[in-house]
C-alpha cells in the first residue's frame, strides 16, 4: 500500500466516529430548519431556503476532503510553514478590514470568485500552528519567555478581529493560548496571576453595572494584595501585577463608554434578561431557552419543533443550531452531542499525551482548546449562561469557513495521533 | 518535558474540560427535565393566542319575518403606515396584484386617518381577498381586516324605530355587564339600542396559532368557545304597511301611527322627514352629519312617539266622554246655537266655522266639529274632571311602550295651572281652549292612535308594542305580552254614543272626515285642525276601522298644512285601503307569527 494512504489505517477511530456523528447531526439539524412546518391549520413555509442545506452538504463534503488531506500531509510540514501561514492570516485579517463585505454592522467576510470566507476562522488554525511551533521550540525557554511570545503572537489577530468587530472570536485567540501555555509547562499560578487583570476587569464591570458601586473591586484589590504578600513573590513582580490589576480596573469603565451600542446591549441583556428585553438581544436567548426547555427529555420529534418551525428561534441554522437539536431531540439529543464533542476533545488530549513530537502535542492541545472553547461558549449562550456573541458551533452550525476549519482541526488531531511515534 | 508531566497536564486539562461539559449537561437536564413544563408552557404561549370571536349581530325582521336589518362583511386591505411609502416593494407588489391605480393609492395613504395601519382598499372584492390570501408570502405585513357592518336593507324604512349601530366609545368599554372592546358595534338608538342585549349575542373565544411574525397560521379547537349569535328580533311592524305610511307622508312634515286594536302592536309608525341609518353605519362624514343635524325639520326626530302636538278636535271626544260619563249631557242635548263664536266673560272664542253651525245636539257637534258647542259643554265640567277623563284615555302619560322612550305629552290640571301661573293667576277660561283640544294640551300621535283604538274597541287601553318576539334560545320567544288597562276609557254607553258619532264624521254628508272613506269598509274617525301658535295649523285625522269591529286605529298628523279633513283624512283613507287590501292571510293579524 502507498505509505501515504497507509496512514489512514492508523487513524483514531473513536475521534473519527465522533467527527462523523457530529457532522451528520449538524446536517440533520440544518435540514430541519429548511423544512416547512405543519402548524394547526396550515403549512408554514420555512424562511430558511433549501439551498442552505444543499450548500452545507457541499461544505461538509469539502470539509471531509480537507480533513483527509490534512491527515495525509505529515504534520511536520505544517511546522515548517507555521509562521508563513500565520503571516498570511494576518494579511487576510487586514484585507477584510479594508475590502470586506459589510454585513450586520461589521466587516467579517472576504469574497472572491463567488466564495465568501471568514479570515477570522482561518486565523484560528494559523494561530494554533504558530503558537504550537513557538511553544515546541527549545524546551529550555523560560515560562515568561513563552508567555511573552504568546502575547506577541496573540496581539495581531486579537486586535484585528476585534476591529471587525467580532468580540467573541477575538477572545478565542486568548482562550486557545491558555491551555497550550499550560501544557507547554507554564505553571497554573503564573497563568492565574496573568489572568488576574482580566478578573479585575470582570469585577469592576459587574459591580458598576449591577451595584453601581466600586467597593467590590476595591475589596478585590485588597484581597489580591494579601495573596501576593502571602505568596512571597519578588517585590518587582508584585508591583507589576498590582499595577496591571489597577490599570485594567480603571480602563474598563473608559472602554465601556466607547463600545458599540449593540455590543453594550448584548452584554447588558445578559445581565438583565427581563421580559422587556425580549424584543432585543434578550429575545434570542429567551427563545433559545424556550426551544431547548420545551424539547424535554425526548424532544418534540425530528422536524416537529414549533419554536424552529414558526421562526421564533433566531439564527436557528447558524449560531443556534444546538437549540434546534434540543427542541427536536430533547435531552437525549443534546447529551449525545455533548458526549461526541467530549470524546473528540478527550481523543485530542490523548493525542497530545502520546505524541512524541512537541509540535504535534501542542497542535493537539490547540485543537482541543478550540473545540472546548467554541462548544462551551456556544452552548452556554443557547442556554442563557453567557451573553450572545455570534460564535458558531463547530461542525454543526451552517457556515463554510467554520466547517472547513473545524474539519481541518479534526484532521490535525487524526494526523498527530496516527503519527504519534514520529519524532 | 518528560512523559510524566505531560500526562499529568493532559489529565488536568481533560478534567477542566469535563467540568465545563458537566456544568452544561446539568444545566440542560434542569431545563429539559426539571423545568420542562414551564418551558413547554412558554413555547405554547409563544405561538398561541386567545382571540375573541365576535358574535354575528342578530337580524331585525318585521312581523312576517321579512328581514329589515342584517350584517354584511367588508374586507379591508391594510398595510403598516411606516412602510406605506412610494417605492416600497411590497406596496408595489400589492398595487400590481390588485390592479390598483398607484396615484390614487398614494393619495389615499396621504389622506388616511391616523393609526398604525393604512387602509389600501376600503371594500375589497371577493376576488381581491382571494388574491391577497393567495400571495400572502409575497405580501408580508399586508393584513386583511374583515369587519361586519350593519346594513338596513330598505334604507330609511322605519329608520326612527330601528335606530342604528355605531362603534362603542372608549368610555363605554370595559364597564358594565357586557365586555365591549373598542371597535365593537353597539346599538345607538331605536330597537338596536333597546334590544342590544338580545341582538349582540355573546362573543366567543378562539385559540389561534401564530408564527414569529405574528401571522395567523391556524386555529386550535382546544380551549375555544364558539360565539353565541345574537337573537333575531321580530318587530310588530308590517313592512308593507310601514312603506305605505311612509310613502303617504313623503314630502310632508308629520307622522302617522297604526296600532292593532286589542294587542297594542304597532303595525306602522312613520315620521317624516326621515334619514337613512346606513349612512351612519358606513361612517357618516362630518359635512353630511352637520347637514342632517342642522335641518330645521329634524329628520332624526321620531315624531310618531316623541312629537307633541295640540290634539285639536279629536280631543272633543274626550271632552264629550267626560260630560257623558258625568251625566251632564245626553246625545240629544242642545245649547245655544253656534253663530260663529262664543262670548265667555269678556273674551270672544271663535268657532272654526265663522258662519256658525246653528243649533246642534252632541252628535251633530262632533260630526261637524262645532267649537261653540264644546265651549258651552265645558262649563259643566271642571279642569280636573276634564284632565281625569283625558288621562283615562292615556293622555298626559307615557304609553309604557318598551323599546323606545315616548313622550308623555301634557294634560294640565288645576294644580298644574296653579304652579304655572300662581294660585288665582288663571281663570276658568282656559277650559274653553282645553275643551276643543287646544291650550296647553300636548299629545303624541301614538297616544291618539291608542286612545282611539280603545274607544273603537272594548274601551281598554293596550300597552303599545314594537317588538313582537325574538329567538333568544331555540324556538321563538314571545316578547310581547298583551297588557291592557284595568279601567275602561269611559263607560260602555258613552263609548257607544261616541262610536256612532265617529262613524258619522266619515259617513255623514255633513261630516268633516268624508275624505277618509274606504270602499267596502266602514271607517270611523275624527278630523282635527290644531291651531299652532308658531305657524300654519296642523292637520289631524285619527280613525279606526272597521267601525263595527275595529282591527286597527290610525292617527296621522301633517304639520303646518291646513285642515285635517282635507289633508290628513285622505291619507288615513288611503292607508286603511292598503291595510284592508292585504289578502286575508297576509293581513297584519293573519301574518302574526
Amino acid at each position: 500500500m502507498n505509505p501515504l494512504f497507509a496512514i489512514l489505517g492508523r487513524i483514531d477511530v473513536p475521534a473519527f466516529l465522533a467527527w462523523a456523528g457530529l457532522v451528520v447531526f449538524g446536517l440533520a439539524a440544518v435540514y430541519s430548519c429548511t423544512v416547512d412546518y405543519q402548524a394547526a391549520d396550515e403549512i408554514v413555509a420555512s424562511t430558511v431556503p433549501r439551498a442552505v442545506f444543499t450548500g452545507q452538504l457541499v461544505w461538509a463534503l469539502l470539509g471531509t476532503l480537507v480533513m483527509l488531506l490534512t491527515v495525509l500531509i505529515p504534520y511536520r510540514h505544517f511546522e515548517t510553514f507555521a509562521y508563513v501561514a500565520y503571516a498570511l492570516s494576518l494579511v487576510l485579517l487586514v484585507l477584510v478590514l479594508l475590502v470586506g463585505a459589510e454585513a450586520g454592522g461589521g466587516r467579517r467576510w472576504l469574497s472572491f470568485a463567488g466564495l465568501s470566507v471568514q479570515p477570522s476562522e482561518l486565523a484560528k488554525v494559523a494561530y494554533i500552528f504558530a503558537l504550537a511551533r513557538l511553544l515546541a521550540g527549545r524546551s529550555s525557554r523560560s515560562p515568561l519567555l513563552m508567555v511573552s511570545g504568546a502575547l506577541l503572537l496573540m496581539i495581531g489577530p486579537v486586535m484585528l478581529v476585534a476591529r471587525e468587530p467580532d468580540l467573541g472570536t477575538s477572545l478565542v485567540f486568548i482562550a486557545l493560548s491558555v491551555p497550550m501555555l499550560f501544557f507547554a509547562g507554564v505553571s497554573a499560578r503564573l497563568i492565574l496571576a496573568l489572568a488576574s487583570p482580566a478578573i479585575s476587569a470582570l469585577v469592576i464591570f459587574s459591580s458598576q453595572q449591577v451595584l453601581d458601586a466600586v467597593w467590590p473591586w476595591v475589596a478585590y484589590v485588597i484581597v489580591l494584595m494579601g495573596v501576593l504578600y502571602a505568596s512571597r513573590l519578588y517585590i518587582v513582580q508584585s508591583m507589576v501585577l498590582m499595577g496591571a490589576n489597577v490599570m485594567v480596573g480603571l480602563a474598563v469603565p473608559l472602554v465601556w463608554t466607547r463600545l458599540q451600542p449593540y455590543q453594550q446591549a448584548r452584554i447588558l441583556s445578559f445581565f438583565d434578561p427581563t421580559e422587556s428585553d425580549r424584543l432585543n438581544y434578550g429575545y434570542q436567548t429567551f427563545q433559545s431557552k424556550v426551544a431547548i426547555g420545551s424539547g424535554g427529555l425526548l424532544g418534540k420529534g425530528y422536524l416537529e419543533g414549533s419554536q424552529k418551525g414558526l421562526a421564533f428561534l433566531p439564527e436557528r441554522h447558524t449560531d443556534f443550531v444546538f437549540s434546534v437539536i434540543g427542541e427536536e431531540f430533547g435531552l437525549i439529543g443534546v447529551w449525545l452531542v455533548l458526549a461526541l464533542f467530549l470524546l473528540l476533545i478527550a481523543r485530542s488530549l490523548r493525542a497530545a499525551r502520546i505524541s512524541r513530537r512537541s509540535f504535534g502535542a501542542m497542535l493537539a492541545v490547540g485543537v482541543a482548546s478550540y473545540f472546548t472553547f467554541q462548544v462551551l461558549v456556544n452552548i452556554a449562550i443557547t442556554v442563557g449562561l453567557l451573553p450572545v456573541t455570534g460564535l458558531p458551533l463547530p461542525l454543526l452550525s451552517k457556515g463554510g469557513s467554520s466547517m472547513l476549519v473545524s474539519c481541518m482541526m479534526v484532521g490535525l488531531v487524526l494526523n498527530v495521533s496516527a503519527r504519534w511515534s514520529e519524532v | 518535558m518528560d512523559e510524566h508531566a505531560r500526562a499529568w497536564r493532559a489529565r488536568v486539562l481533560l478534567l477542566v474540560v469535563a467540568l465545563g461539559f458537566f456544568t452544561l449537561a446539568t444545566k440542560l437536564f434542569s431545563m429539559q427535565v426539571l423545568a420542562h413544563a414551564e418551558y413547554a408552557r412558554m413555547a405554547r404561549e409563544n405561538r398561541q393566542f386567545v382571540r375573541r370571536v365576535l358574535a354575528p349581530r342578530g337580524v331585525i325582521s318585521d312581523r312576517a319575518g321579512l328581514n329589515l336589518a342584517h350584517n354584511v362583511y367588508l374586507a379591508r386591505v391594510t398595510y403598516p403606515r411606516s412602510f406605506a411609502v412610494q417605492g416600497d416593494s411590497t406596496l408595489d407588489r400589492l398595487i400590481e396584484l390588485l390592479d390598483l391605480d398607484e396615484a390614487s393609492v398614494l393619495k389615499r395613504i396621504d389622506r388616511a386617518p391616523p393609526g398604525d395601519r393604512v387602509t389600501i382598499v376600503r371594500r375589497a372584492t371577493p376576488q381581491q381577498v382571494a388574491v391577497v390570501e393567495e400571495h400572502r408570502v409575497q405580501l408580508p405585513n399586508v393584513q386583511l381586516i374583515v369587519q361586519p357592518r350593519r346594513h338596513y336593507r330598505y334604507g330609511s324604512l322605519a329608520a326612527h324605530l330601528m335606530g342604528y349601530v355605531g362603534e362603542v366609545r372608549p368610555e363605554e368599554t370595559g364597564s358594565g355587564q357586557a365586555d365591549y372592546l373598542p371597535g365593537d358595534l353597539i346599538g345607538r338608538s331605536g330597537v338596536e339600542a333597546w334590544a342590544e342585549g338580545l341582538l349582540r349575542g355573546e362573543p366567543g373565544r378562539e385559540v389561534i396559532e401564530v408564527n414569529a411574525a405574528g401571522h395567523v397560521v391556524g386555529s386550535i379547537s382546544e380551549g375555544g368557545e364558539p360565539a353565541l349569535p345574537g337573537a333575531e328580533v321580530f318587530l310588530t311592524l308590517h313592512a308593507g304597511l310601514q312603506q305605505t305610511l311612509e310613502r303617504l307622508l313623503d314630502g310632508k312634515v308629520g307622522s302617522g301611527v297604526c296600532v292593532e286594536v286589542g294587542t297594542g302592536d304597532i303595525l306602522a309608525a312613520a315620521s317624516s322627514p326621515t334619514f337613512d341609518p346606513n349612512e351612519f353605519t358606513a361612517g357618516i362624514s362630518q359635512v353630511r352629519l352637520d347637514e342632517l343635524r342642522s335641518d330645521r325639520r329634524k329628520p332624526e326626530f321620531n315624531r310618531a312617539m316623541r312629537g307633541t302636538y295640540p290634539p285639536g278636535s279629536p280631543f272633543k271626544l274626550m271632552t264629550a266622554a267626560a260630560a257623558l260619563d258625568a251625566g251632564h249631557v245626553r246625545p240629544e242635548t242642545r245649547f245655544e246655537p253656534c253663530r260663529g263664536g262664543y262670548m265667555y266673560g269678556d273674551r270672544y272664542f271663535r268657532c272654526w266655522e265663522l258662519a256658525g253651525h246653528g243649533s246642534l245636539d252632541l252628535m251633530g257637534a262632533i260630526v261637524q266639529s262645532c267649537d261653540v258647542y264644546f265651549y258651552q259643554l265645558i262649563s259643566l265640567l271642571t279642569v280636573d274632571e276634564l284632565a281625569a277623563a283625558a288621562r283615562r284615555f292615556g293622555l298626559g302619560a307615557a304609553t309604557g311602550l318598551p323599546a323606545l322612550r315616548d313622550h308623555a305629552g301634557l294634560v294640565p290640571t288645576s294644580a298644574w295651572y296653579d304652579e304655572r301661573f300662581g294660585r288665582g293667576g288663571w281663570t276658568s277660561g282656559v277650559k274653553l281652549n282645553l275643551a276643543i283640544g287646544q291650550g296647553e294640551l300636548l299629545v303624541t300621535p301614538l297616544q291618539m292612535a291608542r286612545a282611539f283604538a280603545a274607544l273603537g274597541g272594548d274601551g281598554l287601553l293596550d300597552r303599545p308594542h314594537l317588538v313582537l318576539a325574538h329567538t333568544r334560545s331555540l324556538g321563538v320567544h314571545e316578547e310581547r305580552s298583551v297588557l291592557r288597562s284595568t279601567q275602561p276609557v269611559c263607560q260602555p254607553r258613552t263609548r257607544q254614543i261616541l262610536q256612532r258619532a265617529l262613524r258619522l264624521v266619515v259617513a255623514h254628508e255633513e261630516g268633516t272626515g268624508g275624505l277618509a272613506r274606504v270602499a267596502g269598509v266602514a271607517v270611523a274617525g275624527k278630523t282635527g285642525t290644531a291651531e299652532n301658535p308658531f305657524g300654519e295649523d296642523h292637520a289631524w285625522f285619527v280613525a279606526y276601522a272597521p267601525a263595527e269591529a275595529p282591527q286597527v286605529a290610525v292617527a296621522v298628523i301633517v304639520e303646518n298644512s291646513g285642515h285635517g279633513g282635507s289633508i290628513a283624512a285622505p291619507l288615513v283613507g288611503e292607508f286603511l285601503e292598503a291595510y284592508f287590501s292585504l289578502s286575508g292571510s297576509d293581513t297584519a293579524s293573519g301574518a302574526r307569527r
